[in-house]
């Protein structure tokens, strides 16, 4: 029961928090500690933009090198990636460039991807001013937010704005709504079944 | 009061317990103590050391303090505790059974001495040299002889007679020992626990000492029993072996020794006067050390006179054969056939680390208790009469009477060694074979009358191969439902009980090996049933190779030994890594790093791995996993860490009881299984998936297809499982369960391949009616996590890995099934 439905990749060094934002934003919950992630874990939250009912599809990848060629075939069909990185340790930060370059060679040129510097709620240990961030945005054309996973602050934000992009991207005419690897998949009101019974419903009600 | 004469001394004198990193320094002697029984001590050097040798330098007495009353040696059989809680090593030279000598080029030579019972101490090192002198003194009071394969091993002959040399091991120590305390029971002890020791007649006797020595642990006076033995070892030297001078007389004293074991117990009934209770046995201590010290000896001549021909040949025939076990269950009819296994325990868990615990002596006197019971039941029942003052007639029946019954006594054995060592395996046969037979659902099934399934099942199987192929649509696991299909061919493991101590300490031979043809029996059993979760920690070392199965109980005091220094040494390599450097290793840093950070996130629900908020070192396991992650980077620096290895520790750790240096080689075992799985290319991960992928088409076209045109013929969402063998989709019991059940490699080693293959299949229906795309059927499968049951899932994953060996390949089948038919073997 969506109108459309958005494919979400969340990247990162191994832990930022990607696991963490995901359950805030699913479930509305924040776990400390969090269990490894091994591979890809999935989590789907339905949002409304422009009146619209939007289905987020959310991967939530490892963060560890040596799982980077499972998770770079999630790119793949992402219309939405969020790169994480930890505001309190440099490295993370300094990653981000290869998490990019991975990102814009395995993924769509349509990509939406938001810079998130997280655990923003631990100001004192701080390695990464919210400057370089959004400097580091700018320069490489992304979205750029500061978020806490344990206060939830700007979780929500995330990934509606992320979704807000993707939906004007498709106002805009930028994206063939046939082609499923752009990670976006047209909903059909009727019912279930045939929502998900993507190609056909796809092509019936393409705008 | 230790002091009499030393015959040989050498100071500087280490041992290295796992637990003192420094090691203990100290003084090993030969000595001939104050009733002329002659000792080997190592006694370490403290202050309040009442020993003899007390003239050496303290320096670190504080530290060897601690360790001592620790005591961490205190409950081995030789092992003795005095009035100060301190501890020496104190052996007969009769104990002992060999001594290993290693004089490597660079470094301190050491000895490794192996008492008649298997166990092996503590590697003696010669800081200052003198192993050959020590070796030589030796030689002068017991006969060493040098090993014809190795030359730096040497065992010890008892006597210097040859003839009795000849009848290899008639060491009647322990008949006397059991004598001298009027305890009938040992023998029967003797009897069972024969056929883990058949070489080493000692052991029963070494047992009642472990037992007295566990009792009276503060009692010197214990040197009078060895005196005993001594003395009647003389006597005997030169009275009654001619008697047994021929080999045929072996049979004949195999059944006296059954007629002894129920003279001892009608002799035990009748003679309460100086037979304390039997499972009292810190009562028959005192009493053989102290008082009746004159009455005992003289019950020991008389009896002695009796007892002494069947002795040494009942050493003699066990040594060939298991039928020990046997008899030892004959001989306590009226107790259940298990009744010998507490002592196996005893004895393996014993040999194998000289540091029985506590629970363990509890164990032996409480199975003691009960054998004795069941031996004053047999003896009521026996025909035999016997007076503790008749001993001749005693002796007369024992050679008519006994002996006709031998056949009998042969027989049961036999039967019994029987149900021991075949049962398991039989009964997961005949399981098997009914559950084929059974099934008329297939005709996989109704084609199988498989007499001997053990066998012949493959070669049926194939033979079935062509009809199969002929309809396949007759049978395949999905036009069929799911749980209908996973009875037709996988074994119906939830019969099949978990391996019990019992019958993991029945596989072992008298040195501690477990046979080939053993290891097949038993790997079979703990595929089927699994391990018994109080055995697991011994078992766990050989499936993931710490022990070999043909390693000795003194080489893996050996192997134990180096480990734990190689162990040490690597741990030292990171831990002498200093801040400073450290601020200059980014490599080592961030691993360190995120290992501390993926602990504290590995089974954080688990009460074991509790994680209070920063702090880290408040729980000691955290750190122990820590510890052994960032040593095992070390050891395999290519591999380095990998998210998931934690997972793979887990339950290691909770297995091996955090032990730390087991648990490393444990956990480097594992890794040796799984790690393509880590490699940074992924490359066993691809392989593995794609196997599984190439599985699915051969086995479901539809299936295969249908994720194909969803992307999902990659099969990704297997990988965390894959990776890390399941340990996130089953409970934390079923996954030890479930992994020890892989490390039997009974069957195949890809058994994860068709239990993901069954997990895809019982969605199947689910996948193809909805219509499911990838990321639907991750999250399926996702969601399975932790709601399967594990058994069902075996028994599907065993069905598939027959159903694919019968579903015959096209000849330009994929390499990637060819290899995987060529892992399977069916028994």
């Amino acid at each position: 029961m969506y109108a459309f439905l958005f494919k979400y990749i969340i990247i990162g060094d191994t832990g930022v928090g990607k696991s963490c934002l995901l359950l805030q934003f699913t479930d509305k919950r924040f776990q400390p500690v969090h269990d490894l992630t091994i591979g890809v874990e999935f989590g789907a939250r339905m949002i409304t933009i422009d009146n619209k009912q939007i289905k987020l599809q959310i991967w939530d990848t490892a963060g560890q090198e040596s799982f980077r060629s499972i998770t770079r075939s999630y790119y793949r069909g992402s219309a939405g990636a969020l790169l994480v990185y930890d505001i309190t340790r440099r490295d993370t930060f300094n990653h981000l460039t290869c998490w990019l370059k991975d990102a814009r060679s395995y993924a769509n040129s349509n990509m939406t991807i938001i810079l998130i510097g997280n655990k923003s709620d631990m100001e004192s240990k701080r390695a990464v001013s919210y400057e370089e961030g959004k400097q580091f945005a700018e320069e490489n054309g992304l979205i750029f937010l500061e978020t806490s996973a344990k206060t939830a602050s700007n979780v929500e934000e995330a990934f509606v704005n992320t979704a807000g992009k993707i939906y004007e991207k498709i106002q805009k005419g930028d994206f063939d709504i046939n082609n499923e690897s752009f990670g976006i998949k047209l909903g059909a009101p009727q019912s279930k079944q045939d929502g998900q019974d993507n190609k056909q419903a796809a092509g019936g009600c393409c705008k | 009061m230790l002091t009499n004469r030393i015959l040989f001394s050498k100071e500087n004198v280490f041992v290295y317990p796992p637990e003192i990193e420094k090691g203990i320094k100290g003084t090993i002697s030969i000595c001939s103590l104050d009733k002329g029984s002659i000792y080997l001590c190592w006694i370490p050097d403290l202050d309040q050391d009442d020993s003899q040798n007390t003239s050496q330098d303290d320096n670190d007495n504080s530290n060897t303090n601690t360790m001592f009353n620790k005591n961490p040696l205190a409950a081995s059989t030789i092992v003795e505790i005095d009035d100060q809680n301190s501890w020496v090593v104190r052996v007969h030279i009769k104990e002992l059974k060999s001594i290993k000598k290693y004089t490597p080029n660079i470094g301190t030579p050491y000895i490794i001495i192996t008492s008649r019972k298997g166990t092996a101490f503590f590697p003696f090192f010669f800081e200052h040299g003198g192993v050959r002198e020590f070796l030589k003194s030796l030689s002068q009071i017991i006969h060493l002889k040098k090993s014809n394969l190795d030359s730096n091993f040497f065992t010890v002959v008892d006597f210097s007679d040859p003839v009795q040399r000849s009848l290899s091991s008639m060491n009647l120590s322990e008949f006397y020992n059991e004598e001298d305390q009027e305890q009938p029971q040992p023998l029967q002890q003797q009897l069972f626990s024969e056929p883990l020791s058949p070489q080493q007649p000692q052991q029963e006797s070494l047992y009642q000492q472990l037992k007295r020595q566990q009792k009276l642990e503060e009692d010197f006076n214990k040197d009078l029993t060895f005196e005993h033995d001594m003395e009647l070892h003389n006597q005997e030297k030169d009275s009654k072996y001619s008697l047994l001078s021929s080999t045929n007389q072996l049979k004949k004293a195999q059944e006296i020794s059954v007629s002894l074991a129920n003279s001892f117990n009608s002799n035990n009934s009748g003679n309460n006067s100086t037979n304390t209770s039997f499972n009292t046995s810190s009562n028959i201590n005192i009493n053989s050390s102290n008082s009746t010290k004159s009455n005992n000896t003289n019950i020991l001549s008389s009896s002695t006179s009796v007892l002494q021909p069947p002795i040494p040949s009942v050493s003699t025939s066990f040594s060939k054969s298991t039928n020990g076990l046997s008899l030892s269950s004959l001989l306590s009819r009226s107790t259940s056939p298990t009744s010998p296994i507490p002592i196996e325990k005893n004895n393996t868990s014993i040999s194998t680390s000289p540091l029985p615990s506590p629970s363990t002596t509890k164990y032996l006197s409480t199975s003691v208790g009960s054998d004795n019971e069941a031996n004053k039941r047999d003896s009521d029942n026996n025909s035999l009469s016997t007076s503790p003052t008749n001993k001749r007639a005693l002796k007369r029946e024992i050679s008519s009477s006994i002996f006709d019954n031998f056949a009998k006594v042969n027989q049961l054995a036999k039967s019994v060694q029987k149900n021991i060592f075949e049962e398991p395996a039989k009964k997961i046969d005949n399981h098997f074979r009914n559950l084929i037979s059974g099934s008329k659902t297939s005709s996989i099934g109704s084609q199988l009358s498989p007499q001997n399934p053990n066998n012949q099942y493959f070669d049926i199987l194939n033979e079935s191969t062509s009809s199969l192929n002929a309809s396949t649509d007759y049978f395949t696991p999905f036009n069929i439902s799911s749980s209908n299909f996973s009875i037709e061919l996988g074994v119906n493991r939830r019969e099949c009980n978990p391996l019990s101590p019992s019958e993991w300490y029945s596989y072992f031979d008298d040195e501690g090996r477990i046979c080939l043809a053993n290891q097949q029996i038993l790997l079979k059993k703990i595929f089927y049933g699994g391990i018994d979760d109080s055995i697991r920690q011994d078992v766990w070392p050989f499936l993931l190779g710490f022990y070999s199965f043909d390693s000795t109980y003194s080489s893996r005091e050996v192997v134990k030994y180096e480990k734990t220094q190689q162990y040490f040494t690597i741990k030292r390599q990171w831990e002498s890594i200093s801040c400073e450097q450290e601020s200059r290793f980014s490599k080592y840093s961030s691993r360190k790093m995120l290992i501390r950070k993926d602990v504290i996130r590995t089974d954080r629900l688990h009460p074991m791995f509790v994680y209070g908020e920063d702090d880290f070192d408040q729980n000691p396991n955290l750190k122990l996993m820590n510890d052994i992650l960032l040593t095992y980077s070390f050891f395999n620096f290519d591999i380095g860490y990998v998210q998931g290895m934690s997972d793979l520790l887990s339950p290691i750790l909770n297995v091996m009881k955090c032990k730390e240096v087991e648990s490393f080689w444990c956990f480097k075992g594992l890794m040796d299984r799984l790690e393509s799985n880590f490699h940074k290319d992924q490359n066993g991960m691809h392989t593995q998936l794609s196997t599984l992928s190439k599985l699915l088409k051969f086995i479901d076209l539809e299936l295969y297809s249908h994720l194909e045109q969803n992307n999902g013929e990659n099969m990704y969402f297997f990988f965390q499982s894959i990776l890390i063998c399941f340990k996130r989709e089953f409970s934390f019991a079923d996954v030890k369960t479930l992994w020890e059940i892989l490390w039997s490699n009974y069957l195949t080693k890809n058994i994860p391949i068709f239990m993901c293959l069954s997990i895809l299949l019982k969605e199947r229906n689910n996948i193809l009616e909805e219509n499911m795309a990838f990321d639907q059927i991750l999250k399926l499968i996702n969601e399975k996590s932790n709601k399967m049951n594990l058994e069902d899932i075996l028994i599907d994953s065993e069905s598939l890995v027959k159903y694919f060996i019968v579903k015959q390949m096209s000849i330009n089948a994929d390499k990637s099934l060819i290899k995987l038919k060529e892992s399977i073997s069916i028994y």
